[in-house]
Order: structure tokens, then sequence, then C-alpha cells
């Protein structure tokens, strides 16, 4: 299922009025009822390729398409008969490190790393610029939760210096994994040519996206992409915890785990008051930005493409076809 | 002429056996791994194992053609002793198979250790009740052992081996995943019947038959070459013609010249462009082909328009220059010659002596583009989103769904030899002197 179509009945009928007038008898009612268009009768799922969606799309053949993909987005954008709507989200390309091999269970050596990103760089490359710039933690502007921090600026002496207090005063090099899906080879491009000035020589490694599913959780230093959930604290404990014999969860690719930030994300999880789990988060963000095994440049955004007649359509975070108001003009 | 047909259906089959054998083994060194594809990649090792074997992928390689071919159900009546049979369930419309036990069709089913069987009534539903003693004991060859098993049919339309109080843990395919389940069989043959008594096999990629999804779009392609069919040869051997009778002059090299540009433009180039400009720009046909229902190009016609118009401006130039080049040969031949000095009408020699003996070239070609419509129209299948059966191939080669890209290569196979008979057939025809005695 990739489109949906939307068919055109959406007159008030005369059934329709005179039935409002009976249940509601206030003239007020009345003229709300008349000047609300009612919303949709029919949705239609038509299963075709991205491809030919551009153009059916354009054609006015189905009126919106399912996960535009950056190449549908740059397609359609300046198109005068579609609207384009963005929605932030949690979903990121993050730059994760495992903490229990060298050279990255150095502290320093990973601070470095988080440094060595020219993030706008990286966003523009990337992503065409569409993203909310990051803080190097698994927690985002989208997040209610979010505890606003500055964004760290690209800094590659200080990155060389942490790398020469490590023992590495010649920088380092490592192999870049990761998968040739969306926007992984040009982050992976971007970033290595930030990170060379700052001390990294790094060599990519990019596999088609079914071999790197088998090992995204054994190499070194890889870019893994991570999907979007409504709260912060949904996906820490998926990848940031260990379980009750002290070995790492399933999900954890880094390896990484800290008994203060287990005990502040219980104490967080258990939060429901959202100014109180703000406090929290900073204390959590602050932990990442210290010693995380993390860098993030940005949060990517996603789209919702559809025809100007629709109306009252929103971009989801994660794509959801939420349609029951939506009406079209 | 007898012989001829017969001899024509012999190569038919001898070379639709080849090409199945030459792909089931291509695939399998291909390699692969649709487990993967199936189940996602999340999906840990033990349960992509667990789903090889009950699809029967475990089995050697020739075995697995054997089962295709010519079906396993009768490899699987003599291990569980009953005859096999099969019905159409009337609330989902696909194939099921019942144990066929002394007249009461029955399927099994372990729960928590214990056998149960499922009796089916007349009016199409399944009473449930203990099994019985239906074990059979058996000296296991490794240990030694006496074991106690039973061969019987499932729920899923696969036979299936239980060992008693050796229940396996498999993980069972659901729509919401994975789900772990003890009880399991220890064996698993997924029962068909085989391609030569008419049953395709199940799509691994849907989970229903190949032929549920394969007719649909044999059908689809088959309008569309057809429709191009009717209207590209027609027209290209009319303008190859007249071309070919006036060789020289302004009206052949217009003609020449367009067609060539338009048969050496790509296919997406020229359907890009044709749903730019009247698709998009002008708004004078549909775009691209939404199907808004399954019979959309029987009811809704005018998504087959650009389709057809980027397939005609495709061939228009190949068989347009070989008409044209006959002709002109003809056209130079010494009986025309003789029949324009004896005072024939020039109509008449163009079109009752020339015309037969130029159109020999052109027909090899256009049995040979009939191939190419049925086949291989891909790229513009993909441009226009019509659910074909290049698309289909194209698909099923990616997934690895060996089922549905053996039956649609047999459409294939069986569709190049017959256009071939046929482009035979006609030659006969058009020229008596070749006969095949």
């Amino acid at each position: 299922m990739e489109i949906s179509t939307i068919s055109p009945k959406n007159r008030p009928t005369c059934a329709a009025i005179v039935c409002a007038y009976n249940e509601e008898k206030t003239l007020a009612n009345l003229l709300d009822n008349l000047l609300a268009s009612p919303y949709l009768d029919e949705i239609i799922y038509v299963s075709i390729d991205k491809d030919a969606a551009i153009a059916a799309l354009q054609s006015g053949q189905v009126d919106t398409m399912f996960q535009p993909r950056p190449s549908d987005w740059q397609a359609l954008k300046d198109n005068p008969d579609v609207t384009v709507q963005a929605a932030s989200t949690s979903q990121a390309y993050l730059i994760r490190m495992r903490v229990d091999m060298e050279p990255w269970s150095d502290v320093r050596v990973r601070q470095a790393m988080m440094k060595a990103q020219d993030r706008q760089k990286i966003l523009q490359l990337g992503y065409y610029g569409e993203g909310d710039l990051s803080i190097d933690a698994h927690v985002a502007p989208a997040h209610p939760e979010y505890c606003e921090k500055p964004i760290p600026e690209y800094d590659p002496e200080g990155a060389k210096a942490l790398l020469a207090e490590a023992g590495y005063p010649d920088g380092i090099k490592a192999v870049l994994s990761t998968k040739n899906d969306e926007a992984e080879p040009e982050i992976s491009q971007a970033l290595k040519e930030s990170a060379a000035a700052a001390g990294f020589d790094l060599e990519l490694d990019i596999t088609d996206p079914g071999g790197f599913w088998d090992r995204w959780t054994e190499v070194p230093l890889g870019i893994t992409s991570w999907t979007h959930r409504p709260l912060g604290i949904m996906v820490l404990p998926l990848a940031y915890t260990a379980d009750d014999e002290g070995n790492p969860v399933p999900w954890n690719e880094t390896r990484w785990t800290d008994p203060e930030f287990d005990e502040l994300l219980s104490e967080a999880e258990k939060t429901l008051d959202l100014e109180e789990r703000r406090a929290i988060m900073c204390k959590i963000e602050d932990i990442f930005q210290e010693r995380g095994p993390i860098a993030n440049s940005f949060w990517k955004k996603v789209w919702r493409i559809a025809r100007n007649n629709v109306k009252n359509i929103e971009a989801h975070p994660t794509d959801y076809d939420l349609f029951n108001e939506v009406w079209k003009a | 002429m007898a012989r001829f047909l017969l001899r024509g259906l012999y190569s038919t089959v001898i070379t639709m056996l080849l090409v199945s054998i030459a792909l089931f083994f291509l695939m399998e060194a291909g390699g692969g791994d649709v487990t993967i594809r199936i189940l996602g990649v999340f999906s840990t090792a033990e349960q992509r194992e667990s789903l090889r074997l009950q699809l029967g992928l475990d089995q050697p390689a020739y075995l697995r053609y054997i089962n295709w071919l010519a079906g396993n159900d009768w490899r699987a009546e003599k291990l569980i002793g009953y005859p096999l049979e099969t019905l159409v369930n009337e609330q989902t419309g696909e194939q099921e198979w019942w144990v066929n036990r002394d007249g009461q069709l029955t399927q099994w089913n372990m729960t928590n250790g214990e056998l149960f069987a499922l009796l089916y009534q007349e009016d199409g539903r399944a009473i449930e009740q203990p099994a019985g003693d239906v074990w059979q004991t058996i000296v296991d060859e490794e240990s030694g052992e006496e074991k106690q098993i039973f061969w019987g049919v499932n729920r899923n339309n696969t036979a299936v081996k239980w060992v008693e109080g050796e229940g396996e843990e498999v993980y069972i395919l659901t729509k919401a995943g994975m789900r772990k389940q003890g009880d399991g069989p220890q064996q698993y043959i997924p029962l068909t019947k085989g391609l030569l008594r008419g049953d395709a096999g199940e799509s691994l990629q849907t989970g229903r038959g190949v032929m549920v999804t394969l007719i649909p779009r044999i059908r689809n392609t088959l309008v569309l070459a057809g429709v191009a069919f009717l209207i590209v040869m027609p027209l290209a051997l009319l303008l190859g013609i007249i071309a070919g009778v006036n060789e020289g002059k302004m009206l052949d090299r217009i003609i020449s010249v367009s067609s060539l540009g338009l048969t050496a433009t790509p296919e997406f180039v020229t359907g890009v462009f044709l749903i730019l400009i009247f698709g998009i720009w002008l708004k004078v046909f549909p775009a691209v082909s939404v199907f808004l229902s399954a019979d959309a190009i029987f009811s809704d016609p005018k998504i087959l328009i650009l389709p057809v118009l980027t397939l005609t401006a495709v061939e228009l130039g190949y068989v347009v220059r070989m008409t044209r080049t006959s002709m002109v040969e003809v056209m130079r031949s010494t009986y025309i010659r003789t029949a324009i000095i004896k005072g024939l009408p020039y109509r008449r020699v163009v079109l009752r002596h020339a015309l037969k003996n130029a159109l020999m070239a052109p027909i090899t070609v256009i049995m040979l583009h009939v191939n190419w419509l049925i086949g291989g129209v891909v790229v513009v299948e993909t441009i226009f989103g019509f659910p074909g059966l290049g698309k289909y191939i194209y698909d099923s080669a990616i997934f690895g769904d060996f089922n549905a890209i053996e039956a649609a290569a047999m459409v294939t196979v069986l569709i190049a030899v017959v256009t071939r008979l046929i482009g035979d057939f006609v030659y006969t025809l058009l020229n008596p002197r070749i006969r095949y005695s």
C-alpha cells in the first residue's frame, strides 16, 4: 500500500441539514453544520511504485502518497499543485561506538568524535537541510520532555587535543560501517570529511541493508538508523540499559551501561508530570554528552505531500494516515 | 501439416522442461536467503531455520524440483497410508488438503502434547475430537529405541510427522509475527499437486497460490500487448510499404528518419516525456496507470493510452525499417520488373505480387516483438506502475520467490515457442516454396 486517493463526495445533503435541525434545534448549530463540510466518504489505497506515484500525484490521479522518500520530496517540493508539510521526528542516524572495544572505550575519544561533527554541514549534505540539529543524546526536540540545551559547536581543534590526551597524538584510523539505504552513504561521506580535520581517518564500509542488519550490533563504529518513538523515555531502555544479570539488552549495540543513568531513567519512567520529567531529562542528556556512546548531528523530518485541495491533513512523525478529519475542497 | 504440429508440440514441451531445470538450478546457485525476506531483518536464526523447515526448503534441490513438477502428494500418501484429497474452502477460496480416512476427511492438530483430529462435515464445518489411537511404532535408526510416530496433514496444508512425547519447538508465522510453540512436528512436506497437474504452488511473497496473482498479471499484460500490437503492426507495415515503394523520395525520408528517431529513444525517455506532456501539462490522458479496481483495464481503458503510445513509439521504427528494406529489395527483383514491363497496373503489382514476398522478413521481427511485449516490457510497466507480467517476474526474482519465477517463466517460454510456431506457419502461407513436409 503506497498511496491513498480520496473520493470527492462531500457536500451537505438536504437530508443532513434537516437532520441537524431536528437534532439540535438551534440556529447556531444549524449554521455550524451547514458551514462545516462533512469528512471523507471513501479512502482508496492504490498499490503503485513510488516513482510512478510522483507522476500520479502531479497529474491529480491520486491525492496523497505514503512515506515520501527524500528523492520524492525533491521532485515535488516546487510543484504548485501540491502542499508539502514536514513533521519533526526523533528519527535519526546515530553514530554509535562500541564502548567495550578500543579505542572507543576511552571516553575522551568518544567526546572527540562528538566534537568532530560539523552538524550543519552534515545535515545539509545528508538530508537537504530538512531536519533539526541535535545534541549528542538520544532525546529529541520532538519529545515532549526534551530539555533544551545548546547545540555543540564544530570543534576540530578541541577534538584533536582530546585525542592527543588519550594517547593518539596522530589521530585515529577507524572503519565506519553502515548500510546503503536512504541517507547513510551521504552522511558517512560528510562525517568523514568533517572528522578528518579533527584527527579521525575514517574508512567507509557501506553494505546493502540485508547484510547490515546481520551485524549492526557487532561493528565497532557504525551509523544506525533509529525510528521515532513518541516519548523520550521509550527508546532509552531499549538501547542503553542492561538486564538483571548485568548483560546489555539485545538492542544495546554500544554495550554502554551506567548506574547513574539507570537510576535516573527508572525515576523518569515513573514520573508522569511533564516538567518534573524534563528536569530529570536534563541530567540524562548531560550524562549522554559527557560520557555517552553515541554522537548525532540531526533529527530528520518526514513529509506529508498532498494536493492543494486536501484540507486539514497533517504530517505525522511515523507516517500515520490519520484521515478521520480530512476533507477535500 | 499434422507432423509439423506434432513436432511443434514436442519442441515446446522439451524447451519448457529444459528451461525450468536450468532456471531452478540457477536460482539454487544464486543463493540468497528467502526466509530473511519473508520474516524481516530482525528475525533470529532459529526462527528462520524453523520457517525453512516448514516451507520444505531443507530438502535437497532435485527433490524440490520434482515436488514442483510432479507434486509430492503421492509421496505423502505412502507415508500417511490413506489417500489425500483437495477441496476449495468456500469462505477463503483457497485450496485445502484433507486425508480421506475411510470416507471421512480429516486433518490433525497437536495441542499440549495431545493429538486432535478435525473431522470435515457436510456443511463445511470441522468438528474437533481427540485423535485416539493412531500412533505407529517404529524403531529409531540412530538410537535403536522404539518411538511412536504419526504422519498426518495439519491445518496448514502440510503433511507432517509427529513423534509422541517429542513436541518440537517451532516458530509459527502469524499475522502478528512469529509465535513460539511447542508440540511441533519433526518433519514437514508442504503439499502440492505439481505443475503437471495444474498446481503452480504457493508464492512465498504473498502466502497464497501463485496462480491467484499470476493470472490477473498475464491478463493485464496480454491486454496491453494486444492493444499495442494491433495498433503498431498495421501502422508499421503500412508506413514501411509506403516508404519502400517511394524509395529515395521525400516521403520515404520523412518516414524513415522519424520512425528511427522514435525507436532510438529508449522507452523510459519516451514514456517520461509522454507522461509529462500529456499527463501533467496538458492533462488530456491519465499520467500513470492507477488501478482503482482489479479490472481497471476494462472499466477504465484510458489508463492504457500512454503505455500503448510509448510501446508504439519504441517498436515503430524497427518494423518500418525492416519492411521498407524488404520492400525495396523485392521491388528491384526481376519478376516485378517483368510484371511492370508487361503492363500490369502498378498498384496490382505491389499489392498482389510484391507484398507477400516482402512480408517474410517483417513477420520474423513481428513475432520476436510479440515475445518482447509479453515478458520484456518491465521498463514501461515500472514507469507507468502497470501491474503486468514483466514486473511480476522482476519483483519475484528480487524476492527469491521460486514458485512464482518458475510459473512465470513457463508462461513466457510457452508464449515464445508458440509465437515461433505461428511465425513458421505464416511463412508457409506467404511463400508456397517453403513446405514443412
